[in-house]
């Protein structure tokens, strides 16, 4: 397990590496000089010179790329709108993604494997056809729009729950409706399928000819190893959710990082907008890694491969 | 998978005839929707972008079949235009990552050792932005543009192409019928573009179905965001970000562009997995 864990953590510096790299790079990528990018129309050529010096835009790019990582974790690097280390206004942004989608992949956990297991156990039967309807529905839904549904029918329509913004409890309920939901269609797809593997296999019958409890041994036995395709499946919506959940904070004004990076991409914030990504992205990396290393403590049989 | 065999004939035949409606169901709103995207400037009733600020934000009627928005414009007619759009955008943008994908990967396959590394690498790291993020930071550089959101899209669709083809092509380049090219004297590049590569086309051929769904979904996201397609120029997210703003007044204006959306990537999702099954009845199954 600890070479297993050494190699995993070594596979991804390299990723890390990149993802950082075109991260810092974007800037440069914008067709046209840098500092007058930041600048903006009508900047005077003083303006443009000292967004070069507070840059380092006439440095190397290696030397500038250090900056740019060291900038951000040192707190020198610094918001252009609010002229605020980008990490101390990126970071309660991402506490409020992380919270929704965390709430979310709780919804997208309970609602898919319920409906999953329900559809395996119920195969065929109307129960079964409704469940796999919601999950075929679920992945052609485009989010915002099913915010948008939610919205006019709980707030406008019924008054019962806000329309945004993050303040109470009541707030959370229809940003994680909306980031669950989809993600409950790809849960219950995933949960039948391998529930319906496992309920086939040797074991199980020989379980339920030996006299158990057929409940016994679909909630102890079948579920307990179907659900180990099911925990890679639910970690990595979590990390598309990190990232996905931009349209769903920009639905509802919900004050998250995703929603940081796009409005500071229209105030041509670009060191916000470039650590935002990054910032998203290495999360992104960190979770994926999380999931392989908890599905390989689950499988054993991973871990020698 | 094997349940399906001991669950009798009735239930396995009831099920692909419940499968194949489920293709046909979708061929019929691809073809419904494509023909709606050619036929616009025939069938729209109205000018997209005609104004009319006295029938601001209408309901359903009969000059309206789907109201008005803010601007007093025919949602109906903009939802038609708006299929252009998102049709034009969608599928030069899985045509080019298609053809310039399945290269990379089957090149990465197929040559293996450093050219597999270099690609799979790169590609690692493109897909280590989840979901929109890529396209959102490509838009970022590029601006907002027809052209830069066909490149955004090509780019965000190309790991997916790349990532089956070496798989497919991993699987062919030991066979039999390669080895025969290669002994007679076939070059490797050829042996690759002719031979290998038409074998592996029916993955391909699905992932790019289902690709469309996925694109028409982030060209609609970017527009609701504000990075995609700009107004006037009609695009069903873009049109569904101006309508969050009236959602108490006017509902409709937050309904019908979305059913345009939903129904269009459900139509490529249903056919994408009715392709599937029709080309690779291995996986009928599961």
């Amino acid at each position: 397990m600890k070479n297993y864990l050494v190699r995993r953590l070594l596979l991804i510096l390299p990723i890390l590496v990149g993802v950082s790299l075109l991260s810092f790079l974007m800037l440069h990528l914008i067709p046209g000089d840098p500092a007058r990018v930041i600048a903006g129309q009508g900047a005077t050529l003083d303006d443009i010179q000292a967004i070069r010096d507070e840059f380092g835009l006439d440095k190397p790019l290696v030397q500038q790329y250090w900056m740019f990582i060291s900038g951000l974790f040192s707190g020198k690097l610094k918001s252009i709108s609010s002229q605020q280390p980008v990490i101390r206004d990126m970071l309660p942004s991402f506490g409020n993604t992380v919270q929704l989608a965390g709430l979310s992949i709780v919804v997208a956990t309970l609602l898919g494997v319920l409906l999953g297991i329900t559809a395996a156990t119920h195969k065929n039967s109307w129960i079964d056809n409704l469940s796999m309807g919601f999950s075929l529905v679920g992945v052609s839904m485009p989010i915002f729009w099913l915010g948008i549904l939610l919205i006019l029918l709980f707030s406008v329509t019924l008054h019962w729950l806000p329309v945004g913004g993050k303040s109470g409890f009541a707030s959370f309920i229809l940003p994680s409706l909306t980031l669950g939901l989809p993600a409950a269609a790809i849960v219950a797809r995933m949960t039948r399928a391998s529930m319906l593997e496992i309920l086939n296999q040797d074991f199980i019958r020989t379980a339920i000819s030996n006299g158990l409890p057929r409940k016994q041994v679909v909630y102890k036995y079948a579920l307990r190893n179907a659900m180990i395709p099911v925990v890679t499946v639910v970690g990595l919506q979590f990390g598309y959710m990190l990232g996905g959940a931009v349209l769903t904070e920009s639905v509802f004004g919900w004050p998250g990082l995703g929603r940081m990076v796009v409005t500071s991409i229209f105030t041509r914030d670009y060191p916000l907008v470039q650590s935002g990504i990054l910032l998203i992205a290495m999360s992104f990396v960190f979770v994926n890694l999380g999931v392989d290393l908890l599905y390989s403590s689950i499988d054993p049989r991973l871990r020698r491969k | 998978m094997g349940l399906e065999r001991r669950s009798g004939s009735f239930s396995v035949v009831w099920r692909r005839i419940r499968k194949n409606r489920m293709a046909a169901i979708g061929a019929f709103i691809v073809l419904f929707v494509v023909g709606v995207a050619l036929l616009a400037p025939w069938i729209s009733p109205y000018r997209p972008e005609a104004t009319d600020l006295m029938a601001s934000l209408e309901g359903p009627s009969k000059a309206h079949w789907f109201g008005t928005d803010i601007y007093g414009r025919d949602i109906l007619s903009r939802i038609i235009w708006g299929a252009r759009v998102s049709f034009s955008i969608s599928f030069l943008a899985v045509l080019l990552s298609s053809i310039l994908g399945v290269l990379l990967g089957a090149i990465a396959a197929f040559f293996g050792k450093v050219f597999d590394e270099i690609i799979m690498r790169t590609f690692d790291i493109l897909l280590s932005f989840p979901d929109i993020l890529l396209a959102i930071a490509i838009m970022a550089i590029l601006g907002p543009g027809q052209n830069n959101l066909v490149f955004a899209i090509t780019i965000y669709s190309l790991p997916q192409f790349a990532r089956i083809a070496r798989g497919a092509v991993l699987g062919e380049k030991n066979r039999e019928y390669v080895d025969a090219a290669r002994l007679s004297g076939e070059s490797e590049f050829s042996i690759l573009v002719r031979y290998v590569l038409p074998n592996t086309l029916s993955p391909i051929i699905v992932q790019a179905t289902l690709r469309v769904a996925y694109a028409i979904l982030i060209i609609s996201g970017l527009g609701f965001l504000g990075l995609g397609i700009q107004p006037p120029t009609p695009e069903w997210g873009t049109d569904l970000s101006v309508a969050r703003n009236y959602l108490r007044v006017a509902p409709h204006t937050g309904i019908f562009p979305g059913i345009a959306i939903f129904l269009t990537v459900m139509g490529f999702n249903f056919f994408g997995d009715g392709l599937n099954e029709a080309l690779n009845p291995r996986m009928k199954d599961r």
